[in-house]
């Protein structure tokens, strides 16, 4: 395919476009970001110095009649981890991307100027660079409304970040607009919006007015591909039946029957307010309040898990909080108010956070007595209040779990290279902890999502409480997972993929049909293997040992109700994950 | 098992759109008397649901097989096919 990279130098304000070069071809989202970063930052660069680059990649099918197909990467040197870190995020921006046949733009350097607040645009003439110091300090809500005032709302998708990022804080995210302009969805894990916020750029707006949709190599087999993955996943009962329904927190309920749904930082299995935070209470609320229970964050999605989520006067609150957000601030943090849990998110949404790592934080914080668990409204507080306006200690929770935990004096803090779990204990689920583990990412459940085995009785069985298998099986998920990471498709893809051939298949005519080389699935998984290659190779030379690979020893101490276990894979067999891939 | 005529209590959770098959519960909770004898399968049975849709069971929390029997007090969770992450 024609496609380009931009260069984008803050401090001496230039924008270079290169065509995109021979070896990188077959590169998309996190294998393109993850390739750049390996080869163009220095691994032991601090992530704010103008050594290291924020990229942003749409995937292999960016732009595609593709359903799912526009989720977008994005990449640099994490200042949560350390580490190298490639996070993505549904929304208009991936597909805009594809549209203005951009396969990377990348940030580079930082600004003489550190009070700028720069806008960069990219329509299909080229990119511009504009100085707009009246966003600064505005919440994603107010900075989408200007944007729009300037760059109009017709075809326009804005990645901005929030206050958080303006402050350089390591539980920044970036947001991406969905198909209402709202900056829902968010490239969260990672701390990256700090590092948007290092380069003062301050929003990305995308415009694709008198752009035409690329066709792609061959458009009669990209439609038949297109059409025929669309009904694998319709007739999946995941993503056509359950995910449409009850969106991503229909897990809600199944993952605290398992005895796996860390609760009150993650003491543990079980919480007793789960039916009045669950999926089905969520959807039943929605409904009740005329909101609307299904809502796609992108144009073409077949699944639509998301939804808008209403107050009680049915004024829009935020979308319907997910799965992750609605344990994290939720059972997590001892709140069953699922009213409470949509505003957090709105906050976070708006301050530009990661509502991962935000919820593991107060979490943290609530045990070392900042505030006492099940206080909403003290949360909601120390995020409009302290975190907004940049307080001392708005600063330090804004900095992730680790350091919070630090400063309160926890020593029970659920961290993996400095970024915190996700809603599954790994005591009770073993798979999840290896890929907590071992993933170069630091803590991420969707890195190798064992959860499908160990729970799900998606593409298998393996029992979650037994140590054995869990290795082999975190390592093939992960392959696969950068793999498909690289094509733009949504996660959620996985789940039939796992059942069947057929939709691998599918998506190898896809590749094929869109970009007019051959794709095999030996070449797609080799994909995913080099991904994590050159992730695990900069993480060694940052300085990552095995060490890193561990989960936190209260863990391996500590026996978590309902079953009473500990993670007790060995070390030695951690260290077996990636020893054919490093 | 011989059947032993005695009741239990039984706490059944329905969830996601196994709801369907039994409206009057609150938050797709619902208290059924059980005998001793009778198995998960036998709920399904009892509320119309198809086993195909049941994809997995849980009591107090563990996992197990729809024909596996209850205790007195037990909770039971029954799903259909689910995902998310």
């Amino acid at each position: 395919m024609n496609q380009k990279i931009y260069r984008v130098n803050v401090r001496d304000r230039t924008i270079t476009e290169e065509p995109i070069p021979a070896a990188y071809r077959k590169l998309g989202g996190r294998g393109l970001t993850s390739a750049l970063v390996s080869a163009e930052v220095p691994p032991r660069c601090h992530p704010l110095s103008s050594e290291n680059k924020l990229i942003i990649a749409p995937g292999l099918l960016a732009g595609s009649l593709a359903s799912t197909s526009g989720r977008l990467s994005v990449g640099g040197k994490s200042p949560l981890t350390g580490g190298i870190k490639e996070s993505n995020a549904g929304g208009t921006a991936g597909q805009a991307l594809g549209w203005l046949g951009i396969a990377a733009i990348l940030l580079e350097d930082l600004p003489e100027d550190p009070e700028a607040r720069y806008v960069l645009k990219f329509n299909s003439e080229g990119g511009t660079l504009e100085n707009h110091p009246e966003l600064a300090g505005l919440g994603n809500y107010a900075t989408c409304d200007s944007l729009r005032a300037i760059y109009g709302a017709k075809s326009t998708s804005f990645l901005t970040i929030g206050p958080v990022g303006e402050l350089k804080l390591a539980a920044a995210s970036i947001a991406v607009t969905d198909r209402e302009g709202r900056p829902t969805r968010h490239a969260g894990r990672g701390g990256l919006g700090a590092v948007m916020g290092s380069k003062g750029v301050k929003a990305i707006v995308l415009d694709t007015a008198g752009v035409q949709r690329p066709k792609g190599h061959d458009p009669k087999a990209m439609q038949r591909a297109s059409q025929r993955l669309a009904k694998l996943m319709a007739d999946h009962p995941v993503s056509g039946e359950t995910l449409p329904l009850y969106g991503t927190n229909a897990l809600a309920e199944v993952i605290n029957a398992a005895g796996a749904y860390p609760t009150r930082n993650f003491s543990t299995g079980t919480f007793e307010g789960v039916h009045k935070i669950s999926g089905e209470t969520e959807r039943d609320t929605i409904l009740a309040r005329g909101g609307n229970p299904r809502h796609g964050c992108q144009a073409g999605c077949t699944i639509q898990c998301s939804s808008i989520y209403p107050g009680a006067d049915g004024d829009y609150i935020s979308k319907g909080p997910e799965y992750e957000t609605v344990w994290a601030n939720g059972a997590n943090c001892g709140i069953d108010d699922l009213d409470a849990i949509a505003q957090i998110d709105r906050l976070d949404d708006d301050l530009g956070l990661d509502t991962i790592e935000m919820g593991c934080v107060f979490a943290v914080a609530m045990e070392g007595g900042l505030l006492p668990f099940g206080d909403a409204s003290g949360v909601i507080r120390l995020l409009d209040e302290e975190i907004r306006h940049g307080t001392p200690l708005g600063r330090i929770l804004a900095s992730g779990t680790e350091t919070t935990g630090r400063i309160f004096g926890v020593c029970r803090i659920p961290c993996v290279k400095g970024q915190a779990m996700p809603a599954y204990d790994p005591r009770s689920i073993k798979g999840i902890g290896v890929t907590y583990a071992t993933s170069p990412m630091g803590a991420d459940h969707t890195a190798g999502y064992t959860i499908a085995q160990n729970v799900l009785h998606v593409g298998g069985q393996i029992p979650p409480l037994e140590t054995e298998g869990q290795v082999d099986l975190s390592r093939e998920l992960q392959i696969a997972t950068a793999a498909l990471d690289s094509t733009g498709l949504c996660l959620f893809v996985a789940f039939p993929m796992l059942d069947g051939p057929e939709v691998a298949e599918a998506l190898m005519e896809l590749l094929t049909a869109y970009r007019g080389e051959s794709w095999t699935l030996d070449d797609y998984l080799a994909l995913g293997r080099s991904t994590l290659h050159r992730e695990l190779d900069f993480n060694r030379r940052a300085g990552f040992s095995p060490v890193a690979d561990r989960l936190p020893d209260f863990m391996r101490r500590e026996a978590l109700p309902p079953h009473d276990s500990v993670f007790d894979i060995p070390d030695e067999e951690l260290d077996k994950v990636h020893e054919t891939i490093r | 098992m011989k059947p032993s005529g005695e009741k239990i209590a039984v706490s059944l959770n329905l969830a996601a759109t196994l709801r369907d098959y039994e409206p009057e519960a609150t938050h797709g909770m619902v208290s059924v008397a059980l005998a001793q004898e009778n198995t998960a399968g036998y709920l399904l049975d009892h509320l119309r649901i198809p086993w195909r849709a049941a994809s997995f069971v849980f009591v107090d929390p563990m996992k197990r097989h729809l024909d596996d029997q209850r205790s007195n007090g037990a909770r039971v969770d029954i799903f259909p096919q689910i995902g998310g992450g």
